[in-house]
């Protein structure tokens, strides 16, 4: 892969030979008619903002054109070329998710028995029809030549509705590994020993603040009320320790991640009394506490609100939100206080985490946070193709966040697995997706 | 039955239709709708016509069994039902088997035995099982009875796939509670026909007890639990949900179940449609059974 100097040109060398599970080239056309398919209105992806920034891509979605300029072949069928509206030194990061992959020609000409029987280029292909809510399997496709081909010959996936089924069956011995219901964790930590696998998952419950209404529009009242909360104890009490405390905005999994990078977010009542005190707001009415209903956030938030009331001495009162995500959303633009949210990546780098969340014209900017000088890093970040530099830019603008605090960020998920260690020889996990790596995946 | 039907239709399409809350947000999850996918989303299921141009239209599809398409898998909803429904229809055998069998079984010993320690044995177990949710239920069968007892009974925790011992559980768990009004009463109505005049005059002709309880008594008292089974099929429909999500079963209750609480709500439009026509169905083969249990009853 190669980024033009401009930082507005991609441009991919394909491996030559591979072909879909149906024999079809994988080729420069492959993906361009990949992406053109997610781009295009008529089809209605709710994915394919991954793709914004393509050249042509606001038409297609708009449905005045039914192309996508933007994506081409290049000088022959295996070069593949991408280009951009803006900058974005960091471009080839997303085109790890799933949407940027190729699809073969029955995609676009049967939509609807390509949904049924999906046809992939990677080492494992559908094996027998899919049972829908019920199981699917793959087995190895035979002339993959790609560079890792897999342990396994065939993988089955069983479907639960509740993962609390899948771990039932896998005490029972019927399925060789699951996901494992947080309740659980402790539990089966004791059991499987090195066969639980347990880690913090890419996805943060955070606090937003509203940067425009009183008395949350201070960065100082914002610190305090952020070292007012003993994320560790909310951890403990309410989570039975199945998150991981957020210190930082960037998480542990992440590429670019700082631990402690989030100096407001330790615990320090005094601290916290001092930088209320020095702030000079008078706080008169109670600060609001809001969530979105249904979603399992009533107890902790509570616990926040009588931690705030306990060591800042203000009066903090739950008002639980819509159990409608977007009303929900609306409703924060008014918002007195905090209200809860959370991010999960799209792609393992900062800027998945910072742009979203902080650029003054992001639509999942809710905070209403407006820095110059952070947009401005951003931007640079951008269009910065040295990867240190890119880094270190990022973290500047991490830095900046963190000293203003326009979210206060509170626990990051956890997620954990088991695998039956009489059968299986090796599971690993990969850290950036957070899910098993099964071309990786072996039996004794 | 076509009336109701239509009247079903449009009762449930107006109550998901003021259901408040956004069905195009739920399919992106907690993220910010853009205005492109949501544009996209309306042209493609035709969300701003007039609801009862969406009414009309969802009906004259219906008549050609078009019952629409799963925003979320973008899969036929009929699709989803013919596979879902065997499930869900063995389900009711296994579950109506456990009903006549312990349920009605049960009701008659009690009646025969009456304030014997049996009577009283079945009494409190009846109670236990009306007071014991069918989730709670289900899921103290899979632990304490399929996993672990697995290597004595080899009973499965979840699924239909393993032949005729996965109906056990998920089949007792869905009957669980009819079956215990059954039981009930089927206890009072033997116990009333056996005071009747003609068992009186049956038992008086020297008839042997077995026979004046099986030909003359227990006919007549199996009209009121016929008309129950009947009524209860709905219950039974119900219990589904919860059974298939406990056990894991792929039938239409966890179809629906998922659908509703995915907003999915073509697919719950659908499924609630079908079930209607169900219900009604099994109804008028109730109303055709009493004329087999009672001869005065005659269809012209």
């Amino acid at each position: 892969m190669d980024i033009s100097d401009d930082a507005k040109t991609l441009t991919y060398t394909l491996r030559q030979g591979g072909t879909f599970h149906n024999g079809e080239p994988v080729n420069a056309a492959a993906f361009v008619r990949s992406f053109t398919r997610v781009a295009q209105k008529k089809t209605a992806s709710e994915v394919a903002y991954h793709l914004s920034g393509i050249k042509g891509f606001d038409a297609a979605q708009e449905g005045t054109s039914d192309t996508l300029p933007g994506v081409h072949q290049g000088k022959d069928e295996y070069e593949l070329v991408i280009e951009l509206e803006q900058p974005n030194a960091e471009f080839f990061v997303r085109t790890g998710h799933l949407v940027f992959s190729p699809v073969p020609q029955v995609a676009v000409s049967d939509p609807k028995g390509f949904n049924e029987k999906p046809i992939g280029n990677g080492p494992y292909m559908l094996d027998g029809a899919w049972k829908h809510n019920v199981s699917v399997g793959v087995k190895k496709f035979a002339a993959y030549n790609g560079k890792v081909k897999g342990f396994l010959d065939s993988i089955k996936w069983k479907i639960y509705a509740e993962v609390e089924q899948a771990y039932l069956e896998f005490q029972a011995g019927t399925i060789e590994a699951t996901d494992v219901p947080p309740e659980q964790f402790a539990d089966a930590a004791a059991k499987y020993g090195a066969a639980f696998i347990d880690q913090a998952s890419a996805i943060l419950n955070y606090l937003l603040a509203n940067n425009k209404n009183a008395p949350t529009n201070n960065k100082m009242v914002r610190q305090a009320l952020s070292m007012a909360i003993d994320r560790e104890a909310i951890n403990k009490a309410v989570f039975n320790n199945q998150r991981v405390a957020a210190a930082s905005i960037v998480p542990p999994v992440s590429r670019g991640h700082r631990a402690g990078a989030c100096k407001y977010c330790t615990f320090n009542k005094d601290e916290a009394k001092r930088l209320l005190a020095e702030s000079g707001v008078q706080i008169t009415g109670p600060i609001e506490l809001t969530f979105n209903s249904g979603a399992g956030h009533e107890e902790w938030i509570q616990a926040v609100a009588a931690q705030i009331k306990q060591n800042l001495g203000i009066e903090a009162v739950v008002k639980p939100g819509s159990t409608d995500f977007g009303d929900y959303i609306k409703s924060l633009d008014g918002l007195k206080g905090l209200g809860r949210l959370g991010w999960g990546q799209d792609y393992p780098t900062p800027d998945n985490w910072l742009y979203p969340l902080f650029y003054s014209t992001s639509p999942d900017n809710h905070s209403f946070y407006v820095s110059k000088e952070f947009d401005a890093l951003i931007v640079k970040a951008q269009q910065t193709l040295d990867d240190a530099q890119r880094l270190a830019l990022q973290q500047q603008a991490e830095d900046l966040v963190l000293e203003d605090m326009p979210v206060l960020p509170m626990f990051y998920g956890k997620s954990a697995r088991v695998y039956s260690s009489s059968k299986v020889a090796s599971f690993p996990v990969d850290i950036q997706y957070a899910n098993p790596a099964w071309e990786l995946v072996s039996l004794k | 039955m076509v009336p109701v039907v239509f009247g079903a239709i449009v009762f449930i399409y107006i109550a998901m239709y003021i259901i408040p809350g956004d069905p195009v947000q739920s399919l992106v999850g907690e993220r910010p709708v853009t205005e492109e996918f949501r544009r996209a989303i309306i042209d493609r299921y035709g969300l701003d016509d007039p609801l009862p141009t969406r009414i009309a239209k969802y009906v004259g599809n219906l008549i050609h069994f078009d019952f629409g398409e799963s925003a979320l898998s973008r899969r036929q909803v009929w699709d989803i039902i013919k596979e879902t429904f065997p499930n869900t229809a063995r389900l009711a055998v296994a579950g109506t088997f456990f009903l006549i069998l312990l349920g009605i079984g049960s009701g008659m010993i009690s009646a025969v035995r009456r304030y014997s320690r049996l009577d009283t044995g079945v009494t409190l177990a009846t109670i236990v099982l009306v007071s014991t949710p069918v989730f709670v239920l289900g899921l103290l069968l899979q632990i304490f009875v399929a996993l672990k007892l697995k290597d004595v009974l080899g009973l499965p925790i979840t699924g239909l796939d393993q032949g005729l011992k996965s109906y056990i559980l998920p089949g007792f768990t869905l009957a669980s509670v009819s079956m215990a009004y059954i039981s009930r009463l089927q206890r009072t109505t033997l116990l009333e026909t056996l005071e009747s005049d003609y068992v009186r005059t049956a038992r008086a002709k020297g008839l042997p007890e077995r026979r004046v309880i099986f030909n003359h008594a227990w006919r007549n008292a199996l009209i009121p639990v016929v008309t129950y089974l009947g009524l209860d099929i709905g219950t039974v429909l119900g219990g589904a949900i919860l059974t298939e999500t406990v056990f894991n079963i792929n039938g239409v209750g966890r179809a629906l179940a998922i659908a509703i609480s995915t907003r999915d709500n073509q697919v719950v439009l659908g499924i609630s449609v079908f079930v209607v026509v169900i219900y009604l169905v099994v109804n008028l083969l109730v109303d055709l059974l009493y004329a087999v249990l009672d001869p005065r009853i005659r269809y012209t």
